[in-house]
């Protein structure tokens, strides 16, 4: 009820914040209501109160319980690190083309050696020699790239939509799944995955390896640090990615 | 098991944090001594804070274990130097007492009954007295259910757990001023409603002893 008196009782209010600050820094109550005669009798029980609240026991957590919160929250971490690495969208990625180190192609050395080999040779026959070469080279090296499965190879992630005995669809993209897809965690309508494979015609890939991150239950969670995979080429592939 | 024990070592060992730029940086990394410290650390008084409040041991370990989660999956969006990382731990626990409170549609009950069978050896008289020599945590938090939410908050931020009023205001964004007001007038409704308690065992007690 307003008692039409806002001024002293912003003042003992504000009396009384010092009065404690004075109790915490080590005075008595005593000598701290005594700096206040005028509010003594107000400020005096409620020095004592809070100080009876600032000295009863504090409720304890039991070191079972802070056990359970940091599994919980460690598994958390494992969860949120698992994303920021996967990604949370579906994004395709190139990762051979985009990270592969650079690498001098036979042809350029060829290629290199072109303008000098007048000088070294001043021949004609050289010459034309040169150029066949390089051009023979540059045949067998597209040709070899064509059938270097793992110049082709590519990453998808996102959540699986549908699933059947041979495929899973992550959105329209159709990943086709057969015997020799290894796959890591158990997959499931609605688990995040990521797939290293081979592009096919329209949304399609083989699926060389998944890996399963979460399944909607939280029974599935994959490891943090990913099972490197078997072979050389997307074992160099999983390094760009993952670590 | 032997890994467990190193890794538990380890952590005991490096529980240290220079400040709260290293310690977020730790934890958006996944470190785990990071997540260990920071449980370890703030674990225990958002339990304090959210005992009080929701007057339940497992309700509050709960929240408290809700708030670590929280905390790792929004660790990107805190800011440094815009709160502390403390100040942003309580927020959270705050929204989410609030949330408790909002799902179920009412307030903490307060119950004189049950603060006299929680702590039933008082003596008769002289109640003011014994409020202020021993308080005991049931009835602690029974009187505490007697404040509004913001006086019960800046009592058990100010009185138990030590802040200081200026941080008190950062983080229920209020005045100072106000904050003061919060305080001295829980600490009076407290006080009320803890002699209210004392009478009303006093009585209890007289009537048995009548009957």
């Amino acid at each position: 009820m307003f008692d039409g008196n806002f001024q002293s009782e912003s003042e003992v209010e504000e009396i009384f914040s010092e009065a404690w600050q004075k109790v915490q820094a080590g005075h008595s109550i005593e000598s701290a209501v005594s700096a206040y005669p005028e509010y003594a009798s107000q400020i005096e029980p409620m020095l004592r109160l809070t100080a009876a609240v600032r000295g009863t026991p504090p409720p304890a957590l039991l070191a079972g319980a802070l056990a359970r919160m940091r599994e919980r929250t460690q598994e958390a971490a494992h969860e949120r690190n698992g994303v920021a690495a996967f990604g949370q969208k579906s994004v395709r990625y190139t990762p051979y083309v985009a990270y592969a180190p650079p690498r001098r192609s036979l042809r350029s050395w060829l290629a290199s050696l072109f303008p000098i080999a007048p000088t070294l040779r001043g021949s004609v026959g050289v010459l034309a020699m040169l150029s066949i070469l390089v051009g023979t080279m540059s045949i067998i090296e597209t040709l070899s790239r064509q059938a270097d499965p793992h110049q082709s190879l590519e990453t998808y992630s996102g959540t699986i939509t549908s699933m059947s005995a041979t495929a899973w669809w992550i959105g329209d993209e159709k990943i086709l799944i057969d015997n020799t897809t290894k796959i890591y965690g158990q997959p499931r309508v609605g688990a995040e995955m990521v797939c290293v494979g081979r592009p096919l015609s329209g949304d399609r890939m083989k699926a060389l390896e998944v890996w399963i991150r979460l399944a909607p239950d939280g029974s599935t969670i994959i490891p943090k640090t990913l099972i490197p995979l078997p072979t050389k080429n997307t074992e160099a592939n999983a390094s760009v990615f993952f670590h | 098991m032997l890994q467990s024990q190193v890794w538990s070592l380890n952590c005991n060992l490096s529980l240290q944090y220079m400040d709260d730029a290293d310690l977020v940086a730790g934890l958006r990394r996944g470190d785990a001594q990071a997540i260990e410290y920071v449980v370890g650390q703030y674990a225990p008084v958002l339990y304090r804070f959210a005992y009080y409040q929701l007057q339940d041991a497992m309700l509050a370990e709960d929240l408290v274990s809700e708030v670590m989660v929280r905390m790792i999956g929004h660790i990107d969006g805190f800011v440094l130097g815009q709160a502390s990382f403390q100040a942003w731990l309580f927020r959270i626990a705050r929204n989410l007492i609030t949330d408790h409170y909002r799902a179920r549609q009412r307030r903490p009950q307060v119950s004189l009954e049950a603060m006299l069978e929680a702590e039933p050896g008082y003596e008769p008289g002289a109640q003011d007295r014994q409020i202020e020599a021993v308080l005991d945590r049931e009835q602690l938090v029974v009187g505490l259910a007697t404040l509004t939410d913001e006086q019960r908050q800046v009592i058990l931020l100010h009185v138990i757990e030590g802040w200081e009023l200026p941080q008190v205001a950062e983080l229920l964004n209020r005045s100072l001023a106000s904050i003061k007001g919060l305080y001295y007038r829980g600490i009076q409704s407290l006080h009320r409603a803890l002699a209210a308690g004392n009478n009303a065992q006093d009585n209890l007690k007289r009537s048995d002893k009548d009957v």
